[in-house]
């Protein structure tokens, strides 16, 4: 599975994202191979992600990552990813949809020097990377707020997520969370604790080549 | 317990303090703790990190003459996982005050015996020169790592070097190895520096590293911003040159 030919991969990208219903043009392709290759060199030294295989990368990371975009339509401001990471859900979004401006913020230092050295070499200009751990009381001091969406995988949904999202985003602002049965539960026992956020639906949505059911879970700044 | 390597060569301008710098940053990004000692009276290192010296003179000076504790001249970096033990003119004076004392070729290695259980690497960058201070270095390491500039000369010099790491290893540190010797500022379009390189590799074999540091515009512009090269310029090919070393450089430990 290691040493799959790029070419496959791209396939695979390809293949995927029709079946998200989303189209990604050429340029779009290159991007995310070079984004892959990018991943996979600092992987070696950095161990950014605990998926390494080309293949899984393109699944669970890119595909997971632009399984959310349909989720905002509409939406237009600052769109925080919190927690991104190796840039997931972030980067690939932020690729894919130009107009939105997305900022990224992760606490690990060799992380954001990643999400630093992807933007520049992928010409991204939508994108603004902040080395620091948001929580609770300082979320509004960081940046220019109210922000019109917060973003975050489950898998990585970090304990802050909803008092910073009630201290960052706007009235009518979207948390857009994703989640597998088992965080679902956790997320929604969490959310129960903030009268400031309202549940607004949950939808089922299936990662291609993916086995596990995810849920994108839709909640709104009141 | 930390490993400590010592980056020397006698020679000047061969990419020692950009070495030290900037292995001992992608160390940190790599998350791994690490300490740089700047053992230049020139404090390159020191102002290359963006450490801005301060006059209360908590310096490597201090702890060498048993001035400060080691934990005293400690500095926290921008990197969470890096701290520095700076330099400052100071320093010059040390290499004839330290004759005075006893044993004065270990006494970098007794004071940063304390520090040895709270960093896993700790890279110290010397003068270009084989005095008491670079003896010193090496009597404290546990390796040296060779910066090499790829150019005609590259070898001048090093039969010295090599012959006062042998001496060094009869006398003061039976346990000195030799970490590896790293080709620096290579231009590869030319046919002398691949000559070199390839000169270079038949005779050191396996202790030259594979990763090799590129001529680079941002990697040269850095220091005058006080920014090692992944703060600088996080894409261009002289940072990823040194992440490529860090990296190579962590397998090489991983070797029984």
């Amino acid at each position: 599975m290691n040493n799959v030919a790029p070419d496959n991969l791209r396939r695979l990208l390809i293949d995927g994202s029709h079946q998200l219903d989303i189209h990604l043009d050429p340029a779009h392709q290159e991007a995310f191979m070079a984004y892959l290759t990018a991943l996979q060199r600092w992987n070696r030294a950095y161990n950014l992600t605990a998926i390494k295989d080309g293949q899984k990368i393109i699944c669970r990371h890119f595909l997971d990552s632009l399984s959310f975009s349909p989720f905002l339509s509409g939406i237009s401001g600052s769109v925080l990813d919190l927690g991104s990471g190796a840039g997931f859900p972030g980067l690939p979004l932020a690729l894919l949809l130009p107009a939105i401006r997305f900022l990224l913020v992760e606490a690990r230092q060799k992380k954001t020097l990643f999400l630093q050295h992807v933007t520049r070499i992928l010409g991204l200009k939508n994108v603004e990377i902040l080395h620091l751990h948001l929580h609770k009381g300082n979320g509004s001091t960081e940046f220019k707020i109210p922000l019109a969406a917060l973003v975050s995988r489950a898998v990585s949904v970090p304990d802050d997520v909803f008092p910073v999202a009630g201290e960052v985003l706007a009235p009518g602002g979207l948390v857009l969370l994703s989640s597998t049965a088992s965080s679902r539960e956790k997320i929604m026992e969490a959310l129960s604790l903030h009268e400031n956020l309202r549940l607004e639906d949950i939808k089922k949505v299936t990662i291609p080549f993916l086995e596990q059911q995810r849920y994108m879970i839709r909640i709104i700044r009141v | 317990m930390g490993k400590i390597i010592s980056i020397a060569n006698q020679k000047g301008g061969v990419g020692k303090t950009t070495t030290a710098v900037n292995l001992a940053v992608s160390l940190a990004i790599a998350e791994r703790k690490t300490l740089l000692v700047d053992l230049d009276p020139q404090g390159n290192a020191t102002s290359g990190i963006g450490y801005e010296r301060d006059d209360n003179q908590r310096s490597i000076y201090q702890a060498l003459l048993g001035l400060a504790t080691p934990q005293e001249v400690l500095h926290q970096t921008d990197f969470a996982y890096l701290d520095i033990i700076p330099a400052n003119p100071d320093l010059i004076g040390a290499e004839v005050e330290l004759l005075q004392f006893e044993r004065r070729e270990f006494i970098l290695a007794d004071r940063l015996m304390p520090l040895l259980g709270s960093y896993q690497y700790i890279i110290i960058d010397c003068s270009p020169s084989l005095g008491l201070l670079t003896i010193n270095s090496l009597a404290a390491a546990h390796a040296i790592l060779i910066p090499l500039q790829s150019e005609y000369y590259a070898m001048e010099g090093l039969g010295q070097l090599l012959h006062t790491v042998n001496r060094i290893q009869e006398t003061l540190n039976p346990r000195l190895d030799i970490e590896g010797i790293l080709l620096t500022m290579m231009d590869q379009r030319t046919t002398l520096a691949r000559q070199v390189e390839k000169e270079v590799r038949e005779h050191f074999g396996s202790l030259v590293y594979e990763s090799i540091i590129p001529r680079n515009v941002r990697l040269s512009e850095s220091p005058s911003h006080g920014k090692p090269i992944a703060l600088y310029d996080v894409s261009s090919t002289g940072a990823q040159a040194y992440f490529q070393l860090a990296d190579e450089f962590l397998r090489r430990q991983a070797r029984p």
